[in-house]
């Protein structure tokens, strides 16, 4: 897969704040990444570096095998991206049609043409019959529709989309979470967008990033991201065993990947790192006569990787 | 460059506005005006006046309007635009998504400070030669004077008027392009006082708002001013000075004033 964004150990320290401290990523073509952190993470910032709107004091970024930091990198990098910023930059007073027409020939895109991708990005985002209403009428949600459609225009190798959903409806946020697929599926759009929204990054994001304090803490693909989150596995159990004390010290010391145990009543809690070592547990159970009644075993979210990344980080 | 002036015409300005715009300016100007003529006309129409004080009066005149007034013209309408272009409450939003498309801040800057001036000209032009051809068939049929075509007034009034006017933009624009700041906008007006006030005290009548000597110092030096004062302004204009201290700032503020708005539901 050619690579899309190469960010080489960039950091960018403004005031006294270091916004970015030595981030390093690299972004394959087709990809969808999700960038998540807390507020005054860095990741606006991150973006904007991306766009070409600040500079990294140190370090490197390259995109579509030119250096961003050229001073002629604009001509070739900018036409290639589309955006979604925090605030769309329309005239309220102008139709949604004609906002669009004239930021697409800021991109040199023929008017005639835009107007024919605009009506085809329209019917795909089902707002055609909205296109000629002005923008001081719309909800937020079609202005970000808008704020989409405009980004992709000019037909971009690469969307960059802060918060995109954030303040929408969930069916907005579905709606939108649904089209961003879509355009990497079907059009092979590599996607960055930042969120607060977990859920949304896990279901939709092959990729995360997860930044704290300029810092970029945690990166890989979402299956690597959750598996490196331990499992929590419980067993319920029919009736009490003397066994029980016995094989939970066994299970302990010879099943690899046990972090952690406890007993609740007449359930056994298991804390695993790694999935293989549920299997096991179960053998020992059998062997030893334990009965039990359901295995609950939980799915690992996001949220969690990120609440036991912050866990960690609180304990040191 | 192009692409920016006509995106900031397209999007801010309707033609509804510009002629309003241009009548409320020749109401606005044209009532005093003929105020002040209808009592040099009076000297003018007394057959007792010496021909030469006739010439002199219908030369200051036209050279008081000309000059002075239509840099005043240039600059209020320039001004007008002036919100639409650089200054309103949704303009960070257009200016970081050009600084994103891949615009430069100086590209942009220049392109909006242009577009004001364009604008300015586009009302002021008809403005000057509708009053300058009414004044002269007034004179021609009423007291039978023709007046002389001079060329430095005119100059001022089409070339030297418009450029000092964009320089002025320029320098208020890249202050606010800069620091979100719209106090700058009182030194445009310090300049055309400074600059109408120049050279007031000729001693013949015709040269009392004529382009004097006095007068051509004083412009010369606020051209000279202005220029250094861009100068100094266009080594600071970077995508990133603009990001940060426009859009950042106005951030900070709105979380300073979310701070103590929850501090008063707290307290």
């Amino acid at each position: 897969m050619p690579q899309v964004i190469k960010v080489d150990r960039i950091s960018k320290t403004l005031g006294k704040k270091k916004m970015l401290n030595n981030i390093s990523f690299s972004v394959d073509r087709g990809e969808l990444i999700g960038l998540i952190g807390p507020n005054g993470a860095g990741k606006t910032t991150l973006i904007r570096a991306l766009l070409g709107l600040i500079r990294p004091d140190e370090g490197g970024i390259n995109m579509f095998q030119y250096d961003r930091l050229a001073d002629s990198a604009s001509e070739h990098i900018n036409q290639r991206i589309g955006f979604v910023l925090d605030k769309s930059g329309f005239s309220e007073e102008m139709s949604a049609l004609d906002n669009i027409i004239n930021y697409s020939r800021l991109y040199r895109v023929h008017s005639r043409d835009s107007k024919a991708r605009i009506l085809e990005l329209a019917s795909l985002f089902k707002m055609e019959d909205r296109l000629k209403d002005k923008v001081g009428a719309f909800s937020k949600g079609m202005l970000q529709k808008l704020c989409i459609i405009r980004s992709l225009v000019h037909m971009p190798e690469l969307l960059v989309l802060d918060e995109v959903t954030s303040g929408l409806d969930p069916m907005m946020q579905i709606e939108i979470r649904n089209l961003l697929v879509q355009l990497t599926k079907e059009r092979g759009i590599t996607i960055l967008m930042s969120s607060h929204q977990l859920d949304e990054v896990e279901r939709i994001c092959n990729k995360v990033l997860l930044m704290d304090q300029g810092t970029l803490k945690l990166s890989g693909s979402m299956d690597q991201v959750l598996k490196a989150q331990t499992m929590i596995v419980s067993f319920t159990l029919t009736e009490d065993n003397e066994d029980i004390q016995s094989a939970i010290e066994e299970i302990e010391t010879s099943v690899p990947g046990v972090v952690s145990t406890s007993r609740d009543l007449s359930t056994l809690i298991f804390e695993l790192s790694e999935f293989d070592a549920l299997f096991m547990i179960q053998r020992k159970l059998i062997e030893r006569n334990i009965r039990f009644t359901s295995m609950n075993a939980q799915d690992n979210k996001l949220e969690d990787v990120y609440m036991s990344f912050y866990k960690v980080e609180e304990g040191e | 460059m192009l692409q920016l002036i006509a995106h900031g015409m397209r999007n801010h300005v309707k033609v509804k506005y510009l002629l309003t715009l241009f009548v409320i300016m020749m109401i606005a100007i044209g009532v005093p005006f003929f105020t002040i003529f209808k009592t040099v006309g009076k000297m003018i129409s007394d057959p007792a006046s010496p021909m030469d004080l006739k010439q002199s009066l219908t030369q200051y005149i036209e050279n008081l309007f000309l000059v002075r007034i239509s840099i005043s013209i240039f600059l209020i309408s320039a001004w007008s635009f002036f919100p639409k272009l650089f200054w309103n409450n949704k303009m960070s939003g257009e200016v970081e998504a050009m600084l994103a498309i891949g615009y430069s801040a100086r590209k942009l800057w220049f392109s909006k400070a242009l577009t004001s001036t364009l604008l300015s000209i586009m009302v002021a032009y008809p403005i000057i030669i509708v009053f300058d051809i009414t004044l002269r068939l007034y004179l021609h049929y009423h007291y039978s004077l023709s007046l002389a075509i001079d060329l430095l007034p005119w100059a001022f009034s089409l070339l030297f008027n418009p450029i000092f006017i964009l320089l002025i933009i320029l320098y208020v624009g890249g202050y606010q392009l800069l620091t979100n700041d719209v106090k700058k906008s009182s030194f445009s007006v310090i300049i055309l006082a400074i600059i109408n006030m120049s050279g007031t005290f000729g001693s013949q009548m015709e040269k009392i708002a004529y382009p004097s000597r006095p007068f051509l110092i004083v412009y010369g030096v606020c051209f000279v001013a202005l220029f250094l004062l861009i100068f100094r302004l266009f080594t600071f204009m970077t995508t990133e000075n603009v990001i940060y201290s426009k859009l950042e700032r106005r951030k900070q503020t709105q979380q300073t004033s979310n701070l103590t708005e929850a501090n008063h539901y707290d307290g």
